[in-house]
């Protein structure tokens, strides 16, 4: 083919296919019909009225035409740039066979087949990376910035809800009962250094719950005291609070939280309408996820917890049975996704594996409290009445 | 006025919404803001501009219908014909969902920095799908054109804002302090929305062409915030009454602001004109729990395209409230179920429903549409003003 490289513009003209297409000239809107030719070094445009332009290939940019049904645009010079449209996407071949060396910028059809193969790449690269992003990239960099906020901060955020969820009114406060409460916390904490000045808050408030602000706010629904029927059973609950707000669980939530809707702003890359819907959806999956994290993290270094202060980790199970009873949950199959907290049955399973650990059993746990007297903190204080789960069965 | 136009019989008028041709009866008694109203649909007509040259300079008197509705056997019309071009759009979600896969793993490999390239990709591919009059769209913006615009919205917005917000609080300083810190990050955060929407918008439409020519803006960003802070204060004031009010008069500011070429486009709705569909969809709202806003959302767009203009052409859309509704309720559970990634879906549903629906009817002839310095203009950046730098965020 050596005739073919020495040959003149004029020489491959006159064997190449003549193209048809149309002309914009980037300073008015009009079309001007134009054959096309390919020549070995440039595009040979003629005019109607037989005026002629050459476009080097180095020279020209494609801005369309790279997806099927697209018609081919080409662009060449300054702008406002001329402009050629070509809508049969037969001539990119032709152009690649004129001149392949010359063309490697403009779009190639046989290439199609690749780039299709390289989108399915990318899509198992995608599920991967955000897979490991999502089960240890975020959880990670959580754990990693946690310990290094100052505890100031988290101090602030627990006393700017606090009025919230345990308003001044409803705080049951009786100094001999609340003491043996602080005594639990003490009891647990033991030896443990720790930046945090617990506290615990009860509140007048029928729900069987209790909250760990960060901070060190313990913060107890009357309901849950009440339902407790040994200082040890107590004193379980308070292991695991204890351990969201040691373990800086919410701090690490905003954390998780705030890296996971930019991991999802960088795939969805828009909020606007209902895309936010659709990615609130998502967010939520992976909130929900964490907080289950953090409540399995909880009970086992709960259970430590409770084994180093000397209390028996059955009343912590036992407590456990109770709420089972008092309001099961839907566990298991798809559920277990929509839910904050793990199954009570899985938690109880996993504690009685880690109660094995202990080898004797530990007495008694505050023999000489008056746990009856003491759970009924917010009732009247008269002796009578003392016992709240008689009083209201 | 559109479609005013002279034949030998005299001067002739096209109704822009029945397309009903009037002859001026007499075209002596016509003068600048005469007023006369189409006899088939009662649309009003306004005489605009009485130039010397044209025969239309005289008052008319009080009750004297200065049109006559043209006879139906009306000598065919050879001077100008009305035209009508369709819009279209041939994406498909497929090819957009492929584009962002591999969008998504190049901003994940790249720590989030590819996603204005990314952008980029997706506008090319929707523009060039998009079609007018049998020619398709161009964009011309660039990635790193976008990147810029990120930084430097998050230097003179973002970043202040951040600092106000949250600042005094982390710092723990006195409450009066976090408390004008916030207000103040509310302000700023106000005076942001109108300062992007015109960014942005100039952006957009000076990267984007169609048949080589550039579209522009060449509305001031200093004025739409006054206008949009003075509209937003009413709207608080009349307790939102005054909505639809400052609804059409941003409207006219984006549109009447708008070019292409050397045209530019001409809106000339007004508040009163969806008023009532506004109060009817408020009050109805408790009752169709907020599904009506669908039919007054397709009200609203008819109204406003039919309101648009361009040379010697006028928009038409004739989108409905059940097609509004089952196009973004379908939209809705769509993205929903998939957690979001139908999205390539939704958004190529959402351009076609668009331009299927929209036609420009009129005689305007597009090739003479010329290319303006204005909007040759290659990066848009440090045109007039600080404000008016491009800041380029959706």
């Amino acid at each position: 083919m050596g005739f073919w490289i020495l040959g003149s513009n004029l020489a491959s003209v006159t064997t190449a296919k003549a193209w048809a297409g149309y002309y914009l000239d980037g300073k008015t809107a009009a079309r001007q019909q134009v054959t096309v030719h390919t020549s070995a070094h440039a595009l040979l445009i003629t005019c109607e009225d037989g005026h002629q332009m050459t476009w080097p290939y180095g020279a020209i940019r494609q801005t369309q035409g790279a997806y099927k049904g697209e018609p081919v645009r080409l662009e060449y010079g300054a702008e406002p740039a001329q402009a050629l449209v070509i809508s049969d996407s037969g001539f990119l071949y032709t152009v690649h066979e004129a001149a392949p060396t010359q063309t490697t910028h403009l779009h190639n059809p046989l290439n199609r087949e690749v780039r299709v193969r390289l989108t399915y790449v990318a899509a198992v690269a995608v599920i991967v990376i955000g897979g490991v992003l999502y089960l240890w990239g975020i959880p990670g960099l959580a754990s990693v910035i946690a310990p290094r906020v100052p505890v100031e901060w988290e101090t602030r955020l627990g006393e700017a809800v606090i009025e919230q969820l345990a308003p001044s009114s409803a705080r049951c406060i009786d100094p001999p009962r609340t003491e043996t409460l602080d005594r639990i916390v003490a009891a647990l904490m033991g030896q443990t250094q720790s930046p945090y000045t617990m506290h615990v808050i009860v509140v007048r408030d029928p729900k069987i719950n209790a909250l760990a602000l960060p901070g060190g706010i313990i913060v107890v629904f009357s309901g849950l005291l009440e339902r407790t029927e040994t200082p040890g059973q107590f004193a379980g609950v308070l292991a695991h609070e204890l351990q969201h707000i040691l373990k800086r669980h919410t701090t690490r939530a905003i954390i998780e939280q705030a890296s996971t809707s930019l991991l999802l702003a960088v795939i969805g890359g828009d909020f606007s309408g209902a895309m936010a819907y659709g990615l609130e959806g998502a967010r939520t999956l992976g909130r929900l996820q964490y907080s289950r994290q953090f409540e399995d993290e909880a009970d086992a270094q709960g259970m430590r917890m409770l084994l180093e202060a000397g209390i028996d980790p059955q009343d912590m199970i036992a407590f456990y049975q109770i709420m089972k009873e008092k309001s099961p949950n839907p566990s298991g199959g798809v559920w277990a996704y929509f839910s904050t907290h793990p199954s009570t049955e899985d938690r109880i399973d996993r504690l009685t594996s880690l109660s094995n650990a202990a080898s004797t059993k530990p007495a008694t746990f505050l023999p000489d409290v008056d746990w009856t007297r003491t759970r009924a903190l917010c009732r009247a204080l008269s002796p009578q009445t003392a016992d709240p789960v008689s009083s209201t069965p | 006025m559109l479609g005013l136009f002279q034949t030998d019989s005299g001067l002739h008028l096209t109704c822009h919404q029945c397309r009903t041709r009037h002859r001026v009866r007499n075209s002596q008694t016509l003068k600048t803001r005469t007023r006369a109203r189409c006899k088939q649909c009662r649309t009003p007509f306004v005489v605009v501009a009485a130039e010397a040259e044209q025969p239309a300079s005289l008052a008319s008197q009080v009750g004297d219908d200065p049109l006559e509705t043209a006879a139906r056997e009306d000598g065919p019309d050879t001077n100008v014909s009305a035209q009508t071009r369709r819009f279209g759009f041939a994406g498909n979600g497929g090819s957009l969902f492929g584009i962002s896969l591999v969008n998504i793993f190049l901003t994940l490999v790249t720590c989030g920095i590819y996603m204005f390239w990314a952008k980029v990709r997706v506008r090319r591919y929707l523009f060039s799908q998009t079609e007018f009059a049998g020619d398709r769209f161009a964009y011309h913006g660039t990635g790193s054109e976008l990147f810029r615009g990120f930084l430097k919205a998050s230097l003179v917005f973002g970043i202040p804002y951040a600092c106000l917000a949250m600042g005094p609080e982390l710092l723990g300083m006195e409450v009066w302090m976090q408390v004008t810190a916030r207000l103040m990050a509310g302000g700023l955060f106000v005076a942001f929305i109108p300062v992007a929407t015109v960014g942005a918008r100039r952006y957009r439409l000076t990267r984007t062409s169609w048949r080589g020519i550039r579209c522009s803006f060449v509305g001031s960003a200093w004025q739409y915030v006054k206008l949009y802070l003075t509209g937003a204060t009413l709207n608080v004031i009349t307790l939102g009454v005054y909505y639809p009010f400052f609804d059409a008069r941003r409207q006219t500011f984006l549109v009447s602001h708008s070019c292409v070429g050397n045209q530019s486009f001409r809106f000339d709705g007004k508040g009163t004109g969806l008023a009532k569909d506004f109060c009817l969809a408020v009050l109805l709202t408790p009752v169709a729990l907020g599904l009506n806003w669908f039919w007054y959302s397709a009200k609203r767009q008819r109204y406003y395209w039919e309101r648009t203009s361009l040379a010697e052409g006028r928009f038409t859309f004739t989108g409905t409230g059940g097609e509004v509704c089952r196009l973004k309720v379908g939209n809705f559970f769509l993205l929903v179920f998939t957690l979001g990634f139908a999205w390539p879906w939704t958004s190529t549903r959402n351009a076609r429903f668009v331009l299927d629906h929209l036609t420009f009817t009129g005689s305007a002839d597009l090739d003479t549409l010329t290319q303006s310095l204005q909007s040759a203009s290659p990066t848009g950046e440090g045109l007039d003003g600080f404000l008016d730098t491009g800041f380029e965020l959706g």
